[in-house]
């Protein structure tokens, strides 16, 4: 346990000394209070944008949850380019434990700030039961970025590139609520894919646990091959 | 306390071993220098020995236990100085030395050892705003904080001005004194000299020499004495051998003046040329 509050001081510290991680790290905030008062705000200016809600909520979700993914991401991408991981491999802790720590950082705080979005954002509200299924869905996103971007991008400029192109990527299975019948099924490999189907679920009154069940289980699968990947091209085992 | 026989690795993607069948043992207390140009295997051979290379063939052994069976607990025993600084840079110097030393069972203060360094005064300074010598004394201090038994050290003296050099170095003799084991990579011919009982000359990924820098010299030096006399531009060369019944060299010394006088003792630079035919560029 002390090693873990160590190394999570240890990445807050590299945060608040950052000023693009630190704008990273507002920006949650920054998304709930958007969803919180200018899109009940411009719907009354517009109420066509009320039937949209939904995807506004999916997609703040979403977007909240990576932003840990892409910190914790960029930490590493630092901690490569300075060698440190190196320093790290010495240290009487296993890779496994350090690669958990930081795929955990990741996943606890992004699901905290999804699960905050969902409760303050007060528009589309799935039931807390829901919104705790939605965060542990949403948090997942975040370890998934962070694998992507640490384990193939070089460094901190192929990072940037490599989070815009994910979120491109995650954002894409929003399309399947415009497709007709079983189309809607090309995007079930992307994990987000099931988080969306929850959220649209719960909204709906139908059962959310195998939307659960299937993101949890892509996810799992997502992992185990990028782990192994992080694994072999950046502790070199 | 460290034996490695008959070891071989090869990177993944070539096919010249990087490492080509070597055999050395490191006795408890001592410090052993690995000598050779860049690109020799110096640091594959120390990587392969605190795990950070894998798939080697060959025995590499710790205390009696190889290499690859070691657990987690092998690091608290051993301490790694990189050749190259790698600190975490927006974090000061003592934050970084904090940082890794609580991973250890136990550590020594961390003050102290900046003090060691002269670096008591840049504790509280950001390592992004250090010069390359103060990044590398801060890597070598951290290799050892806590207290390990082996310590590898790869270019230790690497980027050091004379006065820092000779900081890292007289802390380097003060850890023998202690009874670390110490496995020393350089290309400084004159600080392996200095701190290591053993040296092995290593080219290519094969040890061609490997004795004790007296040993070396004793084998390889010209058994001779040059002297230089006022006036003269001529150097005299006399066989140490019997010199004291060498009616040349006595009459010299008795009637000319003497402007120097040196034994023709080789250094290891020049031991390693002759040896390997190569330099230590």
């Amino acid at each position: 346990m002390k090693k873990i509050v160590l190394l999570t001081v240890n990445d807050f510290k590299h945060v608040f000394r950052d000023r693009m991680l630190c704008v990273f790290l507002l920006a949650p905030l920054l998304l709930t209070c958007f969803v919180r008062f200018f899109v009940p705000y411009i719907s009354e200016v517009y109420p066509i944008i009320i039937d949209y809600h939904i995807y506004i909520m999916m997609f703040g979700g979403i977007q909240t949850s990576i932003m840990f993914g892409f910190i914790t991401a960029f930490i590493i991408l630092e901690e490569k380019d300075e060698n440190v991981l190196q320093a790290i491999r010495v240290l009487p802790i296993t890779p496994e434990y350090f690669i958990v720590y930081r795929l955990l950082f990741a996943t606890v705080f992004s699901s905290l700030s999804a699960f905050l979005m969902l409760v303050f954002s007060g528009l589309v509200w799935p039931g807390l039961w829901n919104s705790f299924l939605l965060a542990i869905q949403y948090g997942l996103a975040a370890p998934f970025i962070t694998l992507i971007i640490a384990t193939y991008a070089k460094n901190k400029v192929e990072g940037l590139a490599f989070f815009k192109g994910i979120d491109l990527l995650i954002l894409m299975p929003i399309l399947s609520f415009f497709l007709p019948g079983l189309w809607k099924y090309l995007f079930s490999p992307i994990p987000m894919f099931w988080t969306y189907e929850l959220y649209s679920n719960a909204i709906k009154g139908s059962g959310t646990i195998f939307a659960f069940f299937c993101g949890t289980v892509v996810y799992l699968l997502i992992f185990a091959f990028l782990i192994s990947q992080f694994k072999k091209r950046v502790f070199n085992l | 306390m460290i034996k490695v026989k008959d070891l071989i690795y090869t990177y993944p993607g070539t096919n010249k071993p990087a490492i080509n069948k070597i055999s050395f043992t490191i006795e408890k207390g001592e410090v052993f220098g690995f000598l050779g140009p860049s690109g020799a295997g110096k640091s594959t051979v120390q990587k392969i020995l605190f795990k950070l290379l894998s798939g080697y063939s060959g025995l590499a052994e710790i205390d009696g236990k190889a290499v690859k069976d070691q657990d987690k607990t092998f690091y608290e025993k051993i301490g790694v100085g990189f050749e190259l600084p790698n600190h975490y840079l927006k974090l000061t110097a003592l934050e970084n030395l904090n940082f890794f030393r609580n991973f250890y069972s136990s550590s020594q203060d961390p003050l102290l050892m900046l003090k060691t360094v002269g670096l008591e005064k840049d504790a509280n300074k950001k390592v992004s705003d250090f010069s390359k010598g103060m990044k590398m004394r801060l890597n070598f201090i951290r290799s050892f904080i806590h207290n390990p038994d082996i310590l590898f050290l790869d270019e230790p003296t690497s980027g050091l001005d004379p006065v820092n050099s000779r900081i890292i170095k007289d802390i380097i003799l003060d850890l023998k004194q202690q009874g670390k084991t110490i496995f020393i990579t350089t290309h400084q011919m004159h600080d392996a000299d200095e701190l290591c009982d053993t040296v092995a000359f290593l080219v290519d990924g094969n040890i061609m020499a490997m004795d004790k820098p007296q040993n070396l010299k004793l084998q390889y030096s010209k058994r001779t004495v040059e002297v230089m006399v006022e006036n003269e531009l001529t150097k005299h060369e006399f066989f140490l051998n019997d010199l004291g019944n060498n009616q040349e060299f006595i009459t010299l010394v008795r009637n000319k003046t003497i402007n120097t006088i040196h034994s023709k003792e080789a250094s290891l630079d020049d031991i390693f040329i002759q040896v390997t035919g190569k330099t230590l560029a």
